[in-house]
């Protein structure tokens, strides 16, 4: 099957569609695509809420085992992908409060900035990977990494995937009002633990923008 | 206060409490254009709520853009498509969302007349007057029952109960031959023919009454050692 990616690397939903009714059908080929245009999506999403490379990847394992088991009734008035990332959301929090120790461990080392293979960066992405920028966008992530769960997912969820309120709801099991709490008091955490870097000017670090100095 | 009035254009200058209520609308674009044209006033002239606007939409461009996890490696897929079984199963580990749980409640709601009523089918058995000479519990057997589950759940149930309420038997069995020697010892030491309704015959009575037909059956036993059972150790129907 020749399977056209849009150019922010996500499937069009017919053609989404399409896979999805092969893969129902039994087409492990399909299957196999489903899997390899979510599967770092979905990974990013879980890694950042978990902290842990090893149950990240076994929860994204888990979910699109259950997400296929369950693939006859799939209700086609929804994303694969949020189907997804509802699978792995719940998992995430079965994970968490199973882990009694959980402290966010970041493993900063595992951060090297763009993912091999994509395109190179623009002199203003240039400008973003300097230094400075390296320093306040592991200082960004730490924040991130402070919030809780459901705060993480939603900034994730609404900035990432860039999902509305009411998608996001869907996803966390939760009204889109409380997304918008989740998503304000975020912000307010963010802005408390970053207000106290000296930062003259942060658009410094902000991709692709024709203002980023 | 209010500036632009030469121009015809008022504009009302918030403070940066009013701002700062107003700045997640803002920054995500939810704002009239009135508002946002007061934000914008205000922006223009207080560098620390600027600042908060830029910390915030830094930080959601980082969060979109920077895609700095580590990444699965290229077997995982495959190791997906090992992992899954062969045959695809029915869907009982479905994840719901809201809407979908809203319309499993009614179908939950529907479907749970057949284990109802097979509970129900079960209960009446437990509490249904069988004759003591009937062994099976035929009475259950005029019940028609079409339902393969229902079956599955109450014919175990049957043989179950059919095994108890044979041991039962047994059990009044010995309790009967033994009360029989003890009585048959009693009249003997007390010589009399007309036999009194003392205690121990009221006590026998119900059960003789009970399992007349298999004293008929039975050889009485002459013993002298046999002591009536505990009575609590006794299981009546």
């Amino acid at each position: 099957m020749d399977v056209k990616v849009r150019d922010d690397g996500r499937l069009d939903p017919p053609q989404e569609r399409e896979l999805i009714e092969r893969a129902q059908r039994g087409c492990e080929q399909s299957a196999r695509l489903l899997v390899e245009f979510h599967q770092d999506r979905l990974h990013a999403f879980v890694w950042r809420i978990l902290r842990n490379k090893h149950d990240a990847e076994e929860i994204c394992q888990d979910a699109f085992l259950r997400a296929f088991q369950a693939l006859h009734g799939f209700d086609f008035s929804y994303r694969f992908s949020t189907w997804l990332f509802t699978i792995g959301y719940r998992l995430c929090l079965n994970s968490i409060r199973r882990r009694k120790d959980y402290v966010g461990d970041v493993d900063f080392s595992t951060m090297t900035g763009n993912r091999p293979g994509e395109t190179e960066p623009s002199v203003s992405e240039s400008v973003a990977n300097s230094d400075e920028a390296k320093r306040l966008k592991k200082v960004i992530w730490e924040a991130v990494d402070n919030l809780t769960p459901a705060q993480t997912a939603t900034v994730l969820l609404f900035y990432r995937e860039s999902l509305s309120c009411q998608d996001i709801g869907e996803i966390l099991d939760m009204p889109a009002a409380t997304v918008k709490s989740h998503l304000h008091r975020a912000r307010n955490r963010l802005k408390e633990m970053l207000g106290s870097e000296l930062v003259d000017d942060w658009s410094v670090i902000r991709f692709g923008e024709a203002g980023a100095a | 206060m209010e500036v632009g009035g030469r121009l015809g254009v008022s504009v009302v200058l918030l403070t940066c409490r009013q701002v700062e209520r107003l700045l997640d609308a803002f920054i995500d674009g939810e704002l009239s254009p009135s508002q946002m044209a007061e934000v914008h006033a205000h922006l223009l002239q207080c560098p620390s709520c600027q600042h908060q606007v830029e910390m915030i939409r830094t930080v959601g461009s980082v969060v979109e853009k920077d895609k700095s996890e580590p990444v699965l490696d290229s077997g995982f897929a495959m190791r997906v498509l090992a992992a899954m079984p062969k045959e695809t199963p029915v869907p009982a580990t479905h994840i719901e969302t809201r809407r979908a749980r809203r319309q499993r409640f009614w179908r939950i709601a529907a479907g749970s007349s057949l284990p109802v009523a097979a509970a129900a089918l079960f209960f009446s058995v437990l509490i249904w007057p069988t004759s003591e000479n009937d062994v099976r519990p035929t009475m259950v057997r005029g019940v028609v029952v079409e339902e393969e589950a229902v079956k599955e759940v109450v014919d175990p149930a049957l043989e179950v109960l059919d095994d108890a309420r044979q041991s039962a038997q047994s059990l009044n069995q010995v309790w009967a031959i033994s009360a029989d020697g003890v009585r048959r010892d009693i009249e003997r030491s007390l010589d009399v023919t007309d036999k009194p309704e003392s205690k121990t015959e009221r006590e026998l009575s119900f059960m003789d009454i009970f399992l007349n037909p298999f004293d008929e059956l039975l050889q009485p036993v002459e013993s002298d050692t046999a002591e009536p059972p505990d009575d609590s150790g006794i299981v009546r129907f």
